[in-house]
């Protein structure tokens, strides 16, 4: 006669009914006298039925045909006139989200950074576009940012270096 | 949906690539009147900026800040400052498009126009305008984009 703590490890197989015929009547015989692996042996088949159904209930909710309407799509070979829609749909509408923000990305680094960088070259900061002046005047353009307008005023030589 | 998400992302690059509205905007102008002579040699510390340039491009042994203001102008406005000798300088802010400010200086001596330039300054660029004399030397006037 088993005792309880071999029963208990029994207890899956037996609810499997995969156990030897000899072991099946020995655990069978152990649990109808044996109250707390009677308990185990109730639970345990309670759990198994509740998994059971639990299982059952939510593939119920799945609804297989539309998943085989899918699969019976794929399964089927396409037609001339589908490969040549696809191709056309391919081409037209390439893109793929990811790649979209990607190409999005390049393009915004492209106008920010590079274009402004090579469409114009550097222009100066001071432009002098035009003069009037009743002095003679002279123009030069000094280091870093600053254009110099000099006015000669009347006996004046020029004081500056240029 | 794909071409209402591409034609959104295009509207927005063509907005960042936009310059800034600049309806009503206003433009920082500096001006310095500098009094470049002979007489000693100093050099105001408030001209430390434009020190370097000075020196290189004159050469005067003393340089002295007389006068200093800033104008805050929209398009159209004017700004006037009295100059030694009965002169005035006189700054109209023509337009400011792109972060570039074009500007007409005029010089008056006596209300009478003597000088008279059109220029476009960006910021952080100088514009020097020199030779009026003034007692033992001459007025160099510094005029600056400060930005909007």
């Amino acid at each position: 006669m088993p005792d309880c703590s071999r029963v208990a490890s029994l207890l899956e197989l037996y609810v499997d009914e995969a156990l030897p015929q000899d072991e099946m009547a020995a655990v069978k015989k152990h649990v109808r006298r044996c109250r707390r692996c009677h308990k185990e042996l109730t639970e345990l088949t309670a759990l198994r039925k509740h998994l059971r159904e639990t299982v059952e209930t939510g593939a119920a909710d799945v609804p297989l045909s539309r998943i085989w309407e899918g699969v019976a799509e794929r399964l089927d070979s396409p037609t001339i006139w589908e490969r040549i829609v696809w191709a056309g749909k391919s081409i037209v509408f390439p893109f793929r989200p990811l790649k979209v923000l990607a190409g999005v990305a390049a393009l915004v680094v492209l106008f920010l950074f590079i274009v402004p960088l090579v469409k114009s070259p550097p222009t100066p900061r001071v432009v002098v576009e035009s003069v009037e002046s009743e002095h003679p005047i002279m123009i030069f353009q000094g280091e870093g940012e600053i254009m110099v307008v000099w006015l000669f005023e009347k006996g004046e030589g020029k004081e500056g270096k240029e | 949906m794909k071409r209402l998400f591409f034609l959104g992302c295009l509207s927005m690059l063509l907005f960042l690539q936009c310059p800034p509205f600049a309806l009503g905007a206003e433009v920082g102008i500096g001006v310095r009147v500098i009094l470049a002579s002979h007489q000693g040699e100093t050099i105001d510390t408030r001209l430390q900026d434009i020190q370097a340039n000075l020196g290189n491009l004159f050469n005067y042994s003393s340089y002295q800040l007389l006068q200093e203001r800033s104008f805050l102008l929209t398009q159209g406005q004017s700004g006037q400052l009295p100059l030694a000798g009965n002169k005035d300088l006189l700054i109209k802010l023509l337009q400011e498009q792109g972060g570039t400010s074009e500007l007409a200086v005029e010089i008056l001596q006596s209300g009478k126009g003597i000088f008279k330039t059109t220029v476009k300054l960006k910021k952080g660029g100088t514009l020097l305008i020199g030779g009026p004399k003034h007692e033992e030397g001459v007025l160099i006037l510094a005029i600056s984009a400060q930005g909007s």
